[in-house]
């Protein structure tokens, strides 16, 4: 395993929306759910979570509830809005089309020029 | 929806602020605390675990700080936080807010103060609905009056005005139940309320075409103040019976407070219909003479009709009319003119724009200079909290934070400044009012209106100064604060940061820029002061001193012209008889108390050119005693004397400048001219008389003439006096004589010539020029002492260290005095020359304004450049005087 990749601009809320579609966590639970599923190739700034989630939470795209931890601690847990979900359907789809060009325009060889 | 949600959000935050707080606290302690167990699963010990959570988890301010920002939380709440800090901050240094509160109250409130005035009487609009439908129809050129039957074919052939009305001004003896008073008076047109959609408080106003006819009986209108004054504001006058000049008349109606006629500047007492003005005018050729020009004209635009199509409507209308009636209106020119622009009345003398002009600019330099003050200690406040900044910054406060706090800080400032300045202008008004009251008094009765409110327009042109003030003043402080350099500052930390170059470059030019204005301040008042002194001692054309001038009117209590002139020959002979009395005369108006008649002349052998029009030249009726009783030379020819009456050849005497101008390479005596047509009946000069000053003072010489009282009459007549002992107790002596002869006889205006010179008319405009320049002046130089003072001192504060140096390596005291002074002189000597070039450009403007001195006056310019460098070297020295004692030990230990 390499070094991990720093995160490349503006994709942390789209892993965040991602991350709590799959079931609300909270903030600290969000940054190990991107860990894991990215097999820690992917290095987050831990300070720059919350920022994000506070902007989405501000834009409506995720809502937040206190609720009780697996350790049986106060935590705030965050959960995707209708909202939320169409701007990661969205997202998404964008994001495929565009790794898609950005493929197909690396991959092409100079015959096919 | 989206921005709904946004809202939700921020109103919710901002409501429960605290809470957030809160919960933002324990979310991320959360988060370090359930890493840091983690981390300690993974083996590291507990307190390894939580040092390790929270390197990884980076700065937690700036993390929240970040967080509140992407809540929007920010720009409410933080503003309020930034507001109460910059409250704490001024609070902290209540010396140096006071001098910046107080600076700018100043600069403020002269402003303030100055534009109300203008704005009462020049700037605000007329209290009537669409005013700005309200245009002059002025004759032009000059004077700007039209006859009755021309404004009645605008009226009709013009299909760009919804109405066409007209008014004239005068005074008149108003007396009901039993007591006699001097009025001033509008007489109008039938539709000039209903054109002007004034709506009467009480009663009803005049409707079209009423009293536009000979013989209609006497309605009149109360001004609004006049009926609370006169009458008490009782709601029965209306129907009530009065008499005016002798003549009854019934109370029709009053207008609203609001409304004061449309004389700039004054407040009509009373409104009359048309026909009081042909009654006043005994030729009677008001409704009949096409010549007879004695009509303000103005007109109701229709709507969206423009002033261009309205001009070229009153074009083709003029054109007609020259063309129909040549005798009359051969030439005539109509000019459209929005009403506000027609302010003040044309008539009045042409320097008006001028001082209006040079109120304007100088309080707007004094706020300036005020400015500049201002930012000045303010930029010597942010090096002082440069630290503050640094550390605030290092904590995790943006830039953009950081300049808000300033700007808000100097926000504060100016609006504190503000606060000040309206309440200082307030002052300075109702200081005003005292000030012109004993002026308004010797202007034939008329009510001058200085009951300027503060309106909107006041408040947000003084607002607007305040916090572009503001935006001015913290710009520079907030902008630096913002580019703090973190490492730099804190590394200095004991030295209050680098000494700064480029600031005390910026403050540096900042005193240029303040010496440069005060020093144009300076030449302004200095000129005006000058002009004002030369024109108190100028020769007038009479002798001012030990006369006394009583103005009547026997008109007014029923006199007819026969009873007239035998009531003023008997006063006359009475005063003659007065103890203390060298001699009296009758005038019909002595110098600057009330308008002089004009009269087109026409010279006898010189035929005017076919598109030339006889020049309109001012004229006054004298008796025999006139002459010397005022003291006017007479320098050639003969007095009048009193065969010179009814049924004698009409005489005239003219002054120097009528006889070289209508005479250029002649005797004037024994040539003949006519005030009525090119074939005479002639007037014949008997005499020239000195030039001097009649209606209004004015630098260039006028053209007038002298006619016999007895050829001249008029009811409206003066008597003069003059005593051998101190004028002012002869008033009530003449006065007790009076009314031994006609106890009902109303005293229009009774007063010393030497204040009547004084008087609205006379040096008043110098006077209240050159003390208000004079006053700017002194807040100036003022302002630009404190700035230099503040300056160079902070300058040597700044170098106390080198100072050090320099003397522990044998530097003398006097080299010390050197340095620290040759600061201030290229300072001093740059602001002066700034200031001299701009000076000469602004005072080339004030030409008119100035009697007797040039703009350029090498003596004023000399005496303020040397008054200013003496100040501000002063102000150089104090400062280097204590660098000079600078100890050496105490200074390299001032670290």
């Amino acid at each position: 395993m390499g070094k991990p990749l720093d995160l490349l601009q503006g994709t942390l809320d789209m892993l965040i929306l991602k991350a709590v579609s799959l079931g609300p966590l909270h903030g600290y639970g969000i940054l190990l759910r991107i860990q894991q599923i990215s097999k820690d190739r992917l290095e987050i700034q831990q300070g720059s979570l919350y920022p994000a989630l506070y902007r989405l939470e501000d834009q409506g795209l995720i809502a937040s509830e206190w609720g009780e931890s697996e350790n049986k601690r106060k935590a705030k847990y965050y959960r995707l809005t209708a909202a939320g979900r169409r701007q990661l359907q969205a997202e998404s789809d964008q994001w495929n089309r565009m790794a898609e060009i950005i493929a197909g325009i690396l991959q092409t060889n100079p015959e096919e020029v | 929806m989206r921005l709904a949600v946004r809202l939700r959000s921020w109103l919710r935050t901002l409501a429960k602020r605290s809470r957030l707080e809160r919960d933002m606290d324990s979310e991320l302690r959360f988060h370090i605390e359930s890493y840091a167990e983690d981390l300690a699963r993974r083996g590291l010990s507990p307190e390894e675990a939580l040092r390790r959570a929270r390197v990884e988890f980076g700065g937690l301010e700036q993390t929240k700080e970040e967080c509140r920002d992407a809540r929007g939380i920010t720009m409410a709440h933080s503003l309020l936080q930034d507001v109460r800090y910059g409250l704490r901050m001024l609070g902290k240094s209540p010396g140096l807010t006071a001098i910046v509160v107080i600076t700018l109250g100043l600069g403020i409130g002269v402003n303030t103060s100055i534009f109300s005035v203008l704005n009462e009487w020049l700037l605000r609009p007329l209290p009537v609905p669409h005013s700005e439908q309200i245009v002059n129809l002025a004759r032009s050129p000059r004077p700007s009056r039209l006859s009755y039957l021309d404004m009645q074919e605008l009226r009709r052939q013009s299909h760009t005005f919804s109405d066409v009305f007209g008014y004239d001004t005068g005074a008149a003896g108003l007396s009901a139940d039993g007591q006699a008073g001097q009025i001033a008076y509008s007489t109008v047109t039938g539709n000039y309320f209903s054109a002007l959609a004034v709506q009467p408080l009480l009663g009803r106003l005049f409707v079209p075409g009423e009293g536009e006819k000979t013989g209609e009986a006497l309605n009149l209108v109360l001004g609004y103040s006049f009926w609370q004054k006169r009458f008490a504001g009782a709601p029965g006058v209306i129907g009530k019976h009065v008499a005016v000049d002798g003549k009854p008349a019934t109370i029709i109606g009053v207008v609203p407070p609001e409304f004061h006629g449309m004389l700039f500047a004054f407040d009509m007492d009373v409104y009359l219909p048309l026909g009081m003005e042909s009654m006043e005018q005994d030729s009677g050729g008001f409704w009949t003479d096409r010549g007879n020009r004695s009509l303000m004209v103005f007109a109701r635009l229709k709507p969206g009709m423009s002033l261009a199509q309205a001009q070229s409507s009153v074009d083709v209308v003029t054109r007609r009319l020259a063309a129909q009636f040549p005798t009359t209106d051969k030439g005539l020119a109509v000019r459209v003119i929005p009403e506000r622009r027609a302010r003040p009345a044309p008539e009045v003398s042409s320097f008006v724009p001028v001082i209006a002009g040079l109120f304007v600019v100088l309080p707007a330099l004094v706020l300036l200079l005020a400015c500049m003050n201002v930012a000045n200690i303010l930029l010597a406040r942010a090096t002082a909290r440069e630290r503050e900044m640094a550390i605030r910054s290092a904590i995790g406060a943006g830039p953009w934070r950081l300049i808000r706090q300033m700007l808000i800080e100097s926000l504060l400032l100016a609006l504190l400044g503000g606060g000040a300045g309206v309440a200082l202008g307030e002052l300075a008004i109702s200081a005003a009012g005292w000030l012109l009251h004993p002026v308004t008094t010797s202007s034939a009765g008329w009510a001058m209106r200085i009951d300027c409110r503060f309106d909107w327009k006041v408040f947000v042109y003084t607002l607007a100064a305040a916090v572009l003030t503001g935006i001015f003043v913290g710009l520079w402080p907030a902008l630096r604060a913002g580019h703090a350099d973190l490492n730099s500052v804190l590394h200095e930390c004991g030295r209050g940061s680098q000494t700064g170059p480029a600031r005390l470059r910026l403050r540096s030019s900042l005193v240029v820029a303040q010496v440069a204005g005060s020093l144009m301040l300076l030449v302004v008042a200095g000129l005006l002061v000058r002009s004002l002194n030369h024109a108190e001692h100028m020769f007038l054309g009479f002798d001012p001193g030990h006369v006394v001038s009583i103005m009547l009117n026997p008109h007014e209590v029923g006199y007819d012209q026969v009873r007239t002139k035998n009531f003023y020959r008997e006063l006359e002979s009475r005063a003659r008889a007065i103890p203390g009395v060298e001699s009296a005369s009758v005038a019909v108006m002595v110098p600057m108390a009330y308008p002089s008649q004009n009269s087109a002349v026409y010279v006898e052998g010189h035929p005017l050119a076919p598109d030339q029009e006889a020049p309109e030249i001012s004229y006054d009726g004298v008796d025999p005693g006139y002459f010397p009783t005022m003291r006017v030379p007479l320098l050639q020819g003969r007095n009048f004397s009193d065969s010179d009456n009814e049924a004698a050849p009409t005489v005239a005497i003219v002054n120097q400048t009528m006889a070289a101008r209508l005479w250029p390479n002649a005797d004037a005596i024994g040539r003949r001219f006519s005030l009525k047509s090119a074939n005479g009946p002639w007037i014949q000069v008997v005499g020239v008389a000195a030039d001097g000053q009649y209606w209004f003072i004015s630098p260039d010489p006028q053209p007038y003439f002298y006619l016999p009282f007895a050829q001249d009459y008029s009811s409206l007549a003066s008597l003069q006096v003059r005593t051998s002992g101190p004028p002012e107790p002869m008033i009530p002596v003449v006065e007790r004589e009076i009314r031994k002869l006609a106890p009902d006889m109303p005293i229009i205006q009774a007063a010393t010539m030497e204040h009547t010179v004084h008087g609205l008319a006379g040096l008043f405009i110098f006077s209240l020029a050159a003390s208000l320049a004079a006053t700017l002046g002194v807040l100036g130089l003022l302002l630009a002492v404190v700035g230099t003072y503040g300056v160079i001192s902070f300058a040597a504060a700044q170098r106390t260290h080198e100072i050090g140096v320099r003397m522990a390596l044998g530097a003398a005291r006097a080299d010390i005095l050197k340095l620290i002074s040759r600061q201030g002189l290229l300072l001093v000597g740059g602001g002066v020359l700034a200031g001299l070039v701009a000076a000469l450009g602004l005072t080339r403007a004030m030409g008119k304004l100035l009697m007797g001195v040039s703009p350029s006056d090498p003596l004023t310019y000399l005496a303020v450049v040397i008054l200013l460098a003496t100040v501000s070297l002063v102000a150089c020295w104090i400062p280097a005087r204590r660098a000079m004692r600078v100890d050496p030990m105490v200074a390299l230990r001032y670290e």
